[in-house]
């Protein structure tokens, strides 16, 4: 097992190395001088010229991508033309809003979406399951930032419960910083007023990011579920007259959670590069925000900097959803198959 | 026991209220991203806010474009065009409380130039040499003549010296390591109405108001500006009806401009420093030819143009223009025609032309990220079909309509763009967009050339006498709308929707709008929050 993870890792870095060549050279194949868009459309050609040099864009692909290396071996990811500040200080910034807001968006889709999934299949074809199905249903086919729009519609415009924007309401400082999640922060401060008004903050985008994540983890577990429902040694308990609660909680859930695990892994990977619509709408200081602007402004050390950070945040959710998914899975234990 | 859980009731109670901003007047406002803080580096709108809030320039325009004292308490200029001499105003503090001194100014520049970002290249190749004389004078030498000098230090905002060299980390500059340019992207070091609170380029800046400002505020002027980017027009529009936020920004889709009227918020423009222009290239075929761009012109229906700009029965975002200069700037010729169209007088001209209509096709490009330019593209392509002209609509992103732009072959024949003065003088149009020496850029893509033009624009520069100026200037402009270089659109007014309970003078009376500087009507400290 321990052999089998550090090949893991190891790989894991050799994807890394991959990314980090692609991006940067995909980043540089985009139409658009990036000096030019940085500085502005009033900026004359000299002006141009002299940023290019600054950013290394005068040199040969090669010799840039080594000057990249250098530089990222010191934690130097240079300065992003978008924002006009260090990346690294932009991500230091954006990272914590962003992984709050999937962290908590993440716990929606597993503790709502997996027990929803389990309701709809022990009441297969009743109308539990009905009402399950429609809503997982619901939650998949609709796109984030509609769910954010009409959640802010409902909730903000009509009945004036929940905040609009931003982490914290105006006026409020935030706790001391030690992770960068302003509820763990203020938690940690005992700061009991902080922490109410950050949750509330949370509701609306955290609901607009995991409702699709959130049906997808229903309609996986159910499907999952009944086919475990149809295997023999589910029969067998039912003969030996267990409960349905004991079959299903001892028997059935374990074995049909791993592909289940496995996809809301990969889902709740993905809503760190996806986040950027919800990020918009409630003007969450995030980093999806970031990479898109980033993009947009072909920002390139940005650009290459937030792939990097999506790149490692995907990897190691991978690993740790893999590690799981072994653990449930007596099979994959023991490096008898590679976690 | 009790006591405790009723007092944490109590507390997350308050949690649900709005914060206690009753004595604090709060003014929250929105422009798109990012906010750059630096006025070395800053270039956009959202960047001109911050800069004419958080620091201060020598001089300042009033509504008629004229230039007055702002820090420099009088200026004189030597007879050869060429030495330009402050006196400033004693006792203006930054916000640490130190005086603004010459040596800040000298810094300012220096800095500028070096970094050679932002609004350098206004400086950079004209300023010899900065001097402080003593503490309150400055001296600026020049290398040759060059009028628009005065007007360009809008753009040269005056950091405290002694602030950013406590503050300096390593760089590319020498002794002067970044010159600043970490700590000024986060921080403040200017003697502006506001000083910053807080800086977050791509949400957020938190504006408190600077008690020692030396010229004092508008009764009812905001304690603490918010001013925040890129908020989608949902949001907005949400914030504006629960009023949590006060002014929306120009950027909103007119539907929901229109929805906010409704909804009983004001709407206010903004006018005097923007054109739209569709640039017609002078070098390519067939719009090289002056009878067939005039009769391009003559078809265009400006008319119908204006009901695409309507947001209500009263406010659109635009006018007609007479010229390449919007009314109310510094040099307008307000006796210039304005333009209509004429069907018989567009037949007759392309009669004149060299082309066969039947046997050429014409390009319009329009920005991709501008869909506003795609219905005045279409429109332009109709009206031209009414002459026998055909067109091709194209859909360009910015970043490759920069690179056509860049040699005259691969400009399209007509390019759909706004261009905005960046300071109040007729140069800061017209020079960029006419000058042979300016070819190659996306505001050049007339692809003019002329050496009439060329001679006149050099002589605007040189020549310091206004009077003489402005004759210059006038007969520049009847020279470009007779030989039709580019078909003036209309003059761009920017709608912004705002609270009742606002009010912004530079923008309610005409009387008090200052035009020619991007931005230059959002002085926070004129602003009046009545609630």
């Amino acid at each position: 097992m321990a052999g089998a993870l550090l090949r893991r890792i190891f790989s894991s870095l050799g994807v890394l190395f991959g990314v980090s060549l692609l991006i940067f050279i995909l980043a540089r194949v985009i139409p658009g001088d990036p000096a030019r868009i940085a500085l502005g459309p009033m900026a004359s050609p000299e002006q141009v010229e002299a940023l290019r040099r600054e950013l290394y864009l005068d040199r040969p692909l090669p010799l840039q991508y080594l000057e990249f290396l250098r530089r990222l071996a010191r934690g130097d990811l240079g300065i992003s033309t978008y924002s006009k500040r260090p990346v690294v200080e932009d991500l230091k910034e954006y990272l914590p809003a962003t992984l709050e807001l999937i962290f908590f968006a993440g716990a929606l889709m597993a503790l709502v979406g997996l027990p929803l999934g389990i309701l709809a299949a022990h009441f297969r074809d009743q109308w539990p399951d009905a009402l399950a199905r429609v809503l997982a249903l619901l939650g998949v086919v609709t796109p984030s930032f509609v769910w954010a729009v009409f959640l802010m519609l409902v909730f903000s415009y009509v009945l004036g419960w929940l905040p609009v924007t931003g982490r914290l309401s105006e006026g409020m400082s935030p706790p001391p910083l030690v992770t960068g999640f302003l509820t763990l922060d203020a938690l940690l401060a005992g700061n009991w007023v902080l922490l109410w008004d950050a949750l509330r903050h949370l509701v609306l985008p955290v609901l607009a990011l995991s409702l699709a994540g959130l049906g997808q983890a229903a309609r996986l577990t159910r499907t999952n579920l009944l086919e475990v429902y149809a295997q023999p040694y589910i029969e067998t308990a039912r003969a030996f007259g267990l409960s349905s609660l004991i079959i299903a909680v001892k028997y059935a859930l374990k074995p049909s959670l791993a592909p289940t695990l496995t996809i809301l892994g990969l889902d709740f990977a993905a809503l760190l590069g996806s986040a950027f619509l919800v990020e918009a709408v409630f003007n969450w200081p995030g980093l999806a925000r970031y990479m898109v602007q980033a993009t947009l402004h072909k920002d390139l050390n940005a650009i290459v900097g937030t792939t990097l950070v999506v790149a490692t945040f995907f990897l190691m959710v991978n690993l740790l959803v893999d590690l799981f998914v072994a653990w449930l899975n007596p099979q994959l234990r023991g490096g008898k198959e590679e976690v | 026991m009790v006591g405790r859980l009723l007092g944490t009731i109590g507390v997350l109670f308050l949690g649900f209220m709005p914060l206690a901003l009753a004595q604090e007047k709060v003014l929250r406002i929105d422009e798109v991203a990012v906010g750059e803080l630096d006025p070395a580096k800053a270039t956009d709108y959202a960047d001109s806010m911050l800069m004419f809030n958080v620091y201060d320039t020598l001089v300042w325009p009033d509504a008629e474009g004229k230039l007055r004292s702002h820090l420099a308490q009088s200026w004189s200029v030597s007879p050869d065009g060429r030495t330009y001499t402050f006196t400033l105003r004693r006792g203006v503090r930054f916000h640490d409380n130190s005086e603004v001194t010459a040596e800040d100014v000298v810094f300012s520049l220096e800095r500028m130039v070096a970094i050679n970002q932002g609004y350098s290249y206004l400086f950079r190749g004209w300023v010899k040499e900065a001097r402080a004389l003593d503490r309150y004078q400055v001296r600026f030498t020049l290398t040759e003549p060059y009028a628009p000098f005065l007007a360009t230090l809008v753009r040269l905002p005056i950091v405290n010296k002694g602030l950013v060299l406590k503050n300096l980390r390593p760089g590319n500059f020498g002794q002067m390591g970044d010159y600043g340019r970490a700590f000024l992207s986060r921080m403040d070091a200017g003697s502006g109405a506001y000083r910053v609170v807080s800086h977050d380029p791509q949400s957020l800046t938190v504006m408190a108001r600077f008690p020692n400002y030396f010229l004092g505020f508008a009764r009812g002027a905001p304690d603490l500006v918010r001013l925040r980017y890129s908020l989608e027009a949902p949001t907005v529009r949400t914030l504006m009806v629960r009023q949590e936020h006060e002014i929306t920004s120009q950027w909103l889709p007119p539907e929901i401009v229109r929805a906010l009227a409704q909804a009983g918020k004001d709407l206010v423009s903004e006018g005097g420093s923007s054109i739209f222009f569709l640039k017609l290239n002078n070098k390519r075929p067939p719009t090289d030819d002056v009878h067939f761009r005039r009769a391009m012109a003559l078809a265009f229906d400006y008319d119908a143009l204006l009901k695409i700009l309507q947001v209500t029965d009263k406010v659109l975002m635009g006018k007609k223009a007479r010229g390449p200069l919007p009314e109310g700037f510094p040099g307008f010729d307000a006796s210039l025609p304005i333009p209509k169209k004429d069907l018989a007088a567009a037949r007759a001209e392309l009669a004149k032309s060299k082309y066969d209509p039947r046997q050429v096709r014409v390009e319009i490009a329009w920005v991709a990220e501008v869909p506003l330019e795609e219905k005045i593209a279409l429109l332009l392509q109709q009206n031209l079909a009414e002459i026998g002209i055909q067109a091709d609509v194209v859909k360009v992103p910015w970043a490759l309509m920069t690179e056509r732009a860049s040699r005259p072959d691969s400009t399209p024949n007509v390019s759909a763009i706004y261009v905005s003065a960046t300071f109040p003088d007729p140069d800061s149009l017209l020079y960029s967009m006419y000058h042979s020496k300016a070819a190659g850029t996306w505001l050049s893509m007339s692809w003019l050339q002329d050496k009439q033009v060329d001679d006149l624009l050099d002589q605007g520069r040189r020549t310091v006498d206004e009077g003489r100026r402005k004759e210059i200037y006038a007969r520049l402009q009847r020279y470009l709308v007779e030989n039709q270089v580019d078909i003036f659109g209309y003059e761009q007014v920017a709608v912004f929707a705002k609270q009742p309970y606002v009010r912004i003078p530079t923008l309610e009376d005409p009387q008090k709008q200052v035009a020619g500087v991007m931005a230059g009507n959002w002085l926070f400290r004129l602003i009046e929050i009545k609630r």
